[in-house]
């Protein structure tokens, strides 16, 4: 019973938690930069967290329950305005 | 943090070092502070390519005299390199305001243009620059800059962030004599700040706030 419990709160977490997506960026190379980037994917209704990984020149954003962002959205983000570009959009 | 820019603008210490122009709608705000001049900038980029800005510099003569400029001045990023794990820019930056000399009553214009390059990765630090400014009646900054440095430890974006630099600079209006300052950069996420002690005495600090 109490292995059934457990898996069902297991299955329900995971169906729960948002998607989360790897977005890679060249010509990141400071905290400044990041900074900038990281204030401008916060203004996203759908973004729940931020995680930057510096040495990745990578920004993860977790997304709230049931939200979705296309990959147009996240290159509006970083468009050519930006002084910066996306080399890569993952999603796990 | 609002509190604290606020705190620096009253205090009056805004003006620069780092990168001339920033991402699209970022207010840069970066000091320089040393021994016989104190430099303050604002700039405000429109594009990440193009700035507005206000320059505050005052230099003090070993007289004890000093000459005051109120620089308004425009930053232009003429060139970008975005690589995986670098960056390359090249600067520019041009301005013209007043100037005035504590001892005169009258006023001066001044005009002021810099070019500056960089190269910098994660772990390492590169620039040059040069800066020249002159009123009607003598030349306040011919200075050449060169500066180098890497980082002490690899940290991640939620640490304190130091580097080991040194900054070669030699302003050839004012002294035949060469700086050489060995000083710590620290990054906090939006904030960078440096300190360093110039061979021949003084101090160095910079700061700079975006936001």
């Amino acid at each position: 019973m109490r292995m059934f419990l457990m898996s069902i709160i297991l299955i329900s977490s995971l169906a729960l938690a948002g998607e989360k997506i790897e977005v890679k960026v060249s010509g990141l190379v400071c905290p400044l930069c990041f900074s900038k980037v990281e204030s401008k994917f916060k203004e996203l209704s759908q973004v729940q967290t931020i995680k930057v990984e510096m040495d990745q020149k990578m920004l993860i954003l977790e997304l709230k329950d049931g939200q979705k962002l296309s990959d147009e959205e996240i290159y509006k983000v970083i468009d050519e305005d930006s002084g910066y570009k996306i080399t890569g959009v993952h999603r796990g | 943090m609002k509190q604290i820019v606020v705190m620096m603008l009253l205090m009056g210490c805004i003006g620069a070092q780092a990168h001339p122009v920033r991402p699209k709608g970022t207010i840069s705000l970066m000091s320089e502070i040393m021994e016989e001049s104190t430099q303050f900038d604002t700039i405000y980029s429109l594009q990440y390519y193009w700035g507005l800005g206000l320059r505050y510099h005052r230099f003090e003569y070993e007289n004890g005299e000093s000459v005051q400029s109120y620089i308004p001045m425009t930053t232009f990023l003429l060139k970008r390199w975005n690589n995986e794990d670098s960056q390359a820019n090249i600067y520019a930056y041009v301005g013209y305001g007043q100037s005035k000399y504590d001892v005169s009553e009258d006023d001066s214009g001044v005009y002021l243009y810099g070019v500056q390059a960089d190269w910098e990765t994660t772990k390492h630090f590169l620039m040059i620059k040069h800066e020249y400014s002159k009123n009607d009646v003598e030349t306040l900054s011919d200075t050449y800059q060169v500066r180098a440095g890497f980082a002490a430890y690899p940290a991640s974006y939620y640490e304190l962030w130091s580097w080991y630099m040194v900054q070669v600079s030699q302003n050839r209006a004012q002294t035949s004599q060469i700086d050489v300052t060995p000083l710590m950069r620290f990054f906090y996420k939006n904030v960078m700040w440096e300190i360093g002690a110039p061979h021949r005495g003084g101090f160095l600090i910079n700061l700079m706030l975006d936001y």
